[in-house]
């Protein structure tokens, strides 16, 4: 199972590593990037961000979630949502695009026959 | 801790950074970060530490001109030690306040580059370097002088001087997450104003004023198979075969030497978000 967490800020998305533990607020399951230090790893960052105990230190990712909670409440920014986490050149339509290949391959099989119908 | 302790901290390419006034790096976001938060923090206590010595420092020269004066009278050899001492704490005091003045850098790097990279951090391509090039030295440094007017008359100010200044002291690139390549770059136009007029006691009196205009571009590269991007107003918007390529400006004017808000670019760049929505395809993915 991988991280619950949503990376980014101005495009979400998910995370692939491996669950370490839930977070002790939402109960969402996280990997250890993503379980805020400051309360002993026990909570997201998202759930640290919210809870004005946990103190932040300047520009870490309590800050930067801080803000990022602020900057979507204030502006109504909805930032868009792809599950798409890649090494940068193949992407999920290139991957797809086998998907279509196997498709027309096997139409093509089904339309014009085989060598049984001559 | 001290910002003695906290410079010793630094390794030697952070300490050069401070010398230079200059960051032309290409490594990846974390990497950047780890070079970038050490210096941050050492600017904090340098400022703060400043302030304190430049007071202690004209305190202590008003201190020890009046002391050396009244010992030398007293005589004696406690008085010309006790002497020799103040002169020797002045000089400490100035030595440790022209150092801080020496190891200062620019507010725009605590108060905008860390947050802008802090914010997008995790929006950029761990994998890939950002190529960022910054220059921390006074927006005001001689080498930034474009022109200076000549004198003229202005109400009660007989001398007016208008100088002007442009510090391009930022520019970046990076690659996303999600394919698109941003770059930005952030450029202060500044006008220096000193003005002189003689008071009715007869004393001429100097004020400096600041204007500046701040210029952002923004240019992001977007998949066409991952985006349909629309161009936010007064944005330019280009395509190719497979990329849509939006550019962008704003400026912000301010009556200050003080940093633009981080605020400015990341709307910048978040309108080009706003404007583009995933391909039928890949929110379907």
């Amino acid at each position: 199972m991988n991280c619950e967490a949503r990376k980014g800020f101005l495009t979400l998305s998910g995370c692939e590593n491996p669950v370490a533990s839930a977070c002790s607020n939402c109960g969402r399951s996280m990997c250890t990037a993503h379980l805020a230090p400051q309360t002993g790893f026990s909570m997201c960052y998202d759930c640290a961000a919210t809870n004005q105990n946990v103190q932040e230190e300047e520009y870490d990712d309590v800050w930067s979630h801080r803000y990022r909670n602020d900057y979507y409440t204030t502006t109504g920014y909805t930032p868009l949502y792809s599950s798409y986490r890649g090494s940068g050149y193949y992407d999920r339509q290139d991957a797809n695009s086998f998907d279509d290949t196997v498709r027309d391959s096997s139409e093509d099989d089904v339309d014009r026959g085989g060598f049984g119908e001559s | 801790m001290s910002v003695i302790q906290v410079w010793r901290s630094l390794n030697a390419e952070q300490k050069q950074i401070l010398a230079d006034k200059r960051i032309d790096a290409s490594r990846p976001i974390d990497e950047l970060l780890a070079l970038m938060k050490p210096l941050a923090a050492c600017d904090t206590l340098a400022d703060k530490a400043r302030t304190k010595f430049g007071c202690s420092f004209a305190l202590a020269i008003v201190v020890t001109i009046v002391g050396v004066i009244f010992l030398l009278n007293v005589g004696g050899i406690v008085g010309g030690a006790t002497a020799l001492l103040l002169v020797a704490v002045t000089i400490a005091l100035g030595y440790f306040y022209f150092w801080m003045k020496k190891i200062d850098i620019s507010n725009n790097f605590r108060q905008f580059v860390l947050p802008v990279l802090s914010v997008f951090r995790e929006d950029i391509d761990a994998s890939k370097p950002v190529n960022l090039k910054l220059d921390l030295s006074s927006p005001t440094d001689k080498s930034k002088l474009q022109s200076e007017s000549a004198p003229y008359a202005a109400g009660v100010y007989h001398k007016v001087i208008d100088s002007m200044y442009r510090d391009p002291w930022m520019s970046a690139d990076a690659v996303l997450v999600d394919g698109s390549k941003l770059s930005w770059s952030v450029t202060d136009s500044i006008r220096e104003r000193k003005k002189t007029k003689r008071n009715p006691r007869g004393k001429y009196k100097t004020k400096t004023k600041y204007s500046k205009k701040t210029n952002l571009e923004v240019t992001l590269r977007m998949r066409k198979k991952t985006y349909d991007v629309a161009a936010p107003a007064e944005a330019e918007l280009t395509a190719d075969e497979k990329h849509s390529t939006v550019k962008v400006e704003r400026q912000v004017q301010s009556a200050s030497l003080d940093p633009v808000v981080p605020r400015a670019l990341i709307d910048l760049i978040a309108d080009v978000y706003r404007n583009a929505s995933l391909t039928k395809k890949e929110a379907g993915a």
